[in-house]
């Protein structure tokens, strides 16, 4: 006899249907579903009867016979509707200031969101506007030495853009870019020094889309001596006047025609400018440097026939540079190809043209949005759920004349859209006030999308999502209570979602202490930066260039004048500035050979920089006059130097720099951080060459300021009359270098405030809300006989056992994330324990002040008001 | 003149209805359709397509008797409504009606 389990249908698809399947359908369909398993099974045998029967139960799993309402209907009465927007009103107008609370958590969350998510978007959308743009790559170049370390150039040489385009039928055309550094550019009396002009092969306006208001784009750039300004520049220079036709006198020498205006270049671009002269005059004033391949001055741009041409091209790079390099470097070199599109947030190479982004830094700043979105949200939940006390009668009185769950559930979801709604129109207000602070905090240019179509979407959806997932868990919970249980007085709420809600707190505790962490740690971070020795006295240095070359070949002279004034301690030249004055070679001990290059970076310096800067002498000795040899043949050479050529006694010791010069080390210095601290300390070598000095540095008496600058323009202008006087103070100069960090720390510290702001309003109602739920409790407990502190310690207690899982979850996590991120920096501080401790209390002394306060204020309620009855 | 929505699919099962008469649940319906066409369909297609035309008023139902065979559970008995014996009438009229506008001309030999 058959066993009576091979007659059944499959008992797992049975209960599945059972689960999912409407109740008014549930037996009809279950009826057929058997029927046919019955008739399978006597034709077709036991196996492909349950595999149709699987089969049969998976397709009736549609929408129409769910028993689950994913989405609300609201297709019925108008009247209904209003009533449920009367009846939110109400609610929010009973509570106000829970529903202060509540909306302000939303409208904190909401505007944080928005804020960075449309940061986000304007990092990503870089470069974006450019009609060609899947066409148009960079060429750069990577560059390694005997050391092994690669450098990576942004730029090449001026020839590869030409040799590029006559090699390889692919590329279309090409464009080469050089800055046109700090010009002085004249109309009559006006002289203002400029710093972003470039200069431009003719195509630049057939590759990029950048329109021209004024200008005809095949002939803007067709005479040497044209410009092309940008509609900001055009307004400096000549305010409503036409400037077509007009003339801007250039660095005192060059006459130029203003032939075109240009829009000026969108916030997404990677480079920007403010005027663009054409290649062939940079060309005419640097001749020299056309055919040279291997002097990186150029970001050269090549437009191709086809995006998938980009991948031929990289691999026929290698043979190009073999055929045109000399051969002991080309092996050293590869050629890179980089997308216009990835440039800014994948590139980050020396000479871009500014900072670039950085991808991960986006997908964080995605993170952080969601975050905050997610912590209001999560308030929200907590914060209706908590409620349900309160709302249990009204939902028991709706369910006895006659409402159904999902009537229950439509109207507090209609709840939950108001406010949201409402708070998301807030937010978008918010938006438009703070904008222009945002925009001055991120120093960029973002224009506020409201009016934008994607914008408005998002709020939309937003809303939506909003609703949905922070609506849907409170509606169920309250549509569930039956008429009956709603409405006894035993079902007051006190003991549901008890167990949901503590986890809830917990959550909210623990998020707080991670940001808290998180900020902590950003601040030691920013502070490090900013306190760090840097080896070398940066305070009251002025820095100027010399105002002619005359200037420069007396520049002992202009010592002399410069010690006239006691205000004036003293002065030293070099090569450029520190912090980026440097640049880089590869040098070789004397008579070694190729192999044995490694690169070094080079500073120009005379005999009073060491002495000016206090830099530390550690062997030997640095520059002197006394050595008239110093300035032909003498390095002074910094640790790092030392080590990479493996001499234990540096001075003493030949060194070369292949091609150039060679001569003895006289002495060593201790590293100091001449670059920014995004590098490490590179090895340095500083020689003396007075035909290449280029900048002042004048220390002066930091009492006599005024006294000082006056005295040092006054010598200035006896050197020209028609370049105007500028100074910086090298403090100023350096912290520059920090500007991005400094601003990343703020917008982190902001949107850290900011969600810390969400996550107290949420502890505090939460809090809040269950003092309120316990008053019952707690008239009992007085009743017996507890005091107040009793009954008040009972509440820190048990948020105690809550803070300690909390700070024992966040304080790991939160050390793991900050230690991954300051990785990327090469001098970092160490996290200190501090931060977790102060983390941790903060949060504490927050939660237990709330909890005292409401603990307090409940306890000391007469227990004849908790526990009476009506 | 009232407009008939409905689709080819739901059509079917509204003539395998009427033909079934009185006994006309899913799996009968189910069977019907591939018998008299051959086609092969999913039961959970015609459920739908039942409670679709329900509610558009061509069917109306009730609770039937229970067999063994399906696990005691009772069918749901579907009848033509008034309407929907209306809408099989229209339908076969537009049919027929259009079916005579075609000349012989335009229905060529299959080669």
């Amino acid at each position: 006899m058959r066993n009576r389990r091979d007659i059944l249908p499959p008992r797992l698809a049975g209960r599945f249907l059972k689960w999912y399947c409407r109740e008014d359908i549930f037996e009809e369909i279950e009826g057929d579903a058997q029927e046919l398993f019955a008739k399978r099974l006597k034709e077709d045998g036991r196996t492909s009867a349950t595999r149709n029967y699987w089969w049969d139960v998976l397709r009736f799993f549609r929408y129409s016979n769910l028993k689950f309402n994913l989405l609300p209907k609201f297709n019925n009465n108008p009247n209904m509707l209003n009533n449920y927007i009367l009846s939110a009103r109400r609610n929010l107008q009973k509570n106000k200031l829970f529903a202060l609370i509540n909306i302000a958590g939303l409208v904190a969350g909401i505007s944080g969101f928005f804020f960075l998510s449309i940061l986000a978007y304007h990092e990503l959308s870089y470069d974006e506007f450019h009609a060609k743009k899947d066409r148009i790559v960079r060429v750069a170049l990577d560059f390694n030495d005997a050391a092994g370390n690669t450098r990576q150039h942004a730029r090449v040489g001026a020839p590869w853009g030409p040799a590029l385009n006559e090699s390889y039928a692919e590329i279309e055309t090409y464009v080469r870019f050089r800055f046109a550094f700090r010009t002085l550019v004249a109309k009559g009396e006006m002289k203002i020094y400029e710093t972003d002009g470039l200069f431009v092969d003719p195509a630049f306006f057939d590759v990029f889309n950048f329109n021209l208001i004024a200008g005809d784009k095949n002939t803007v750039l067709a005479k040497p001596n044209s410009i092309v300004l940008n509609q900001s520049l055009a307004k400096k220079y000549f305010g409503d006047a036409d400037p077509i036709g007009q003339y801007l006198r250039l660095d005192n020498q060059l006459d130029t025609e203003v032939t075109g205006i240009i829009e000026d270049p969108p916030g997404n671009s990677h480079f920007k400018y403010d005027f663009l002269l054409p290649f062939a005059l940079h060309a005419s004033i640097r001749p020299d440097w056309m055919d040279k391949w291997t002097r990186l001055n150029y970001h050269t741009y090549l437009l191709l026939d086809e995006p998938s041409s980009i991948a031929q091209l990289d691999a026929k790079l290698p043979d190009f540079i073999k055929k045109n390099m000399d051969p002991e470097d080309a092996p050293l070199m590869k050629a890179v190809l980089q997308p216009i599109t990835d440039i800014h947030l994948t590139s980050h190479r020396s000479s871009e043209f500014e900072a670039n982004g950085n991808l991960n830094e986006v997908r964080a700043m995605i993170a952080i949005a969601c975050f905050i979105l997610a912590i209001a949200g999560f308030n929200y939940i907590n914060f209706a759920t908590a409620k349900v006390t309160t709302r249990v009668r009204e939902v028991g009185l709706r369910k006895a004349i006659g409402a159904t769950s999902s009537q229950i559930s439509r109207q507090l979801l209609t709840e939950t859209a108001i406010t949201t709604t409402f708070a998301t129109m807030l937010s978008i207000l918010v938006l438009w006030l703070l904008w222009p602070a945002f925009n001055q905090l991120i120093a960029k240019n973002i224009l506020l999308p409201v009016s934008e179509l994607p914008f408005l979407a998002g709020a939309l959806v937003l809303i939506i999502v909003l609703t949905l997932l922070t609506g849907y868990y409170p509606a169920l919970i309250l549509s569930r209570f039956t008429a009956s249980q709603a409405l006894t007085k035993q079902t007051n709420g006190a003991r549901f979602g008890l167990g949901m809600r503590q986890t809830l707190v917990g959550l909210q505790l623990f998020v707080s202490m991670l940001i808290l962490i998180g900020l902590g740690v950003v601040l030691l971070q920013v502070n490090y930066i900013r306190d760090k020795d840097l080896g070398f006295e940066k305070a009251d240095v002025v820095t100027i260039p010399f105002a002619s070359r005359e200037m420069r070949n007396a520049h002992e002279t202009v010592y002399q004048q410069l010690y006239e004034s006691p205000a004036i301690i003293s002065a030293a030249t070099s090569s450029g500035n520190l912090g980026g004055g440097d640049w880089g070679t590869s040098m070789v001990k004397e008579g070694g050979n190729e192999i044995e290059r490694v690169s070094t970076r080079m500073l120009n310096i005379d005999y009073n920089f060491a002495e000016l800067y206090k830099l530390e002498v550690l062997n030997g000795r640095t520059f002197s006059k006394d050595y008239p040899s110093d300035s032909i043949d003498a390095f002074v050479i910094n640790e790092a130097a030392a080590e990479v050529l493996d001499m234990e006694e540096a001075v003493g010791q030949r060194i070369e720099i292949p091609g150039w010069r060679r001569g003895e080390v006289i002495g060593v210095v201790r590293d100091f951080h001449f670059r920014s601290l995004h590098h490490e300390i590179a090895p340095l070598l500083m020689f003396v060459v007075p035909e290449n000095f280029q900048a002042l540095s004048i220390k002066i008496n930091p009492n006599q300021r005024q006294e000082a600058i006056a005295h040092i323009e006054k010598v200035w202008n006896s050197y020209t009359t028609d370049s105007p006087f500028q100074y910086q103070f090298l403090e100023d100069s350096l912290s520059r270098r920090y500007v991005e960090e400094e601003r990343k720390a703020d917008i982190i510290a902001l949107f850290g405030v900011l969600a810390m702001f969400i996550a107290a309003l949420g502890l505090f109602g939460m809090i809040m809300n269950s003092a309120q739920q316990r008053l019952k409790e707690i008239g009992v407990r007085k009743v017996l006989g507890a005091s107040v502190i009793r009954v008040t310690g009972l509440f820190i207690k048990e948020l105690g056992i809550m803070l300690t899982i909390a700070a024992a979850v966040s304080i790991p996590i939160g050390a793991y994330l900050m230690t991954t991120w300051l990785q990327s920096f090469a001098y970092r501080t160490v996290i200190d324990w501090r931060v977790f401790v102060l983390a941790t209390c903060s949060v504490a002394l927050l939660a237990i002040l709330t909890v005292g306060y409401h603990a307090l204020k409940a306890a000391r309620t007469s227990p004849v008001k908790t526990l009476r009855h009506e | 003149m009232h407009r008939i929505n409905i689709g080819e699919f739901e059509e079917l099962v509204l003539l395998m209805v009427g033909v079934l008469n009185q006994d006309a649940y899913g799996v009968a319906v189910m069977e019907e359709i591939e018998e008299q066409t051959g086609r092969k369909i999913n039961i959970s297609a015609v459920h739908s397509a039942l409670r679709r035309l329900e509610a558009k008023g061509y069917l109306t139902s009730s609770m039937g008797g229970a067999t063994s065979e399906r696990g005691g559970r009772r069918k749901r008995i579907f009848t033509l409504t008034h309407g929907g014996k209306l809408a099989l009438d229209q339908i076969k009229d537009l049919r027929t009606r259009l079916w005579n506008q075609i000349p012989n001309m335009a229905v060529q030999k299959g080669n």
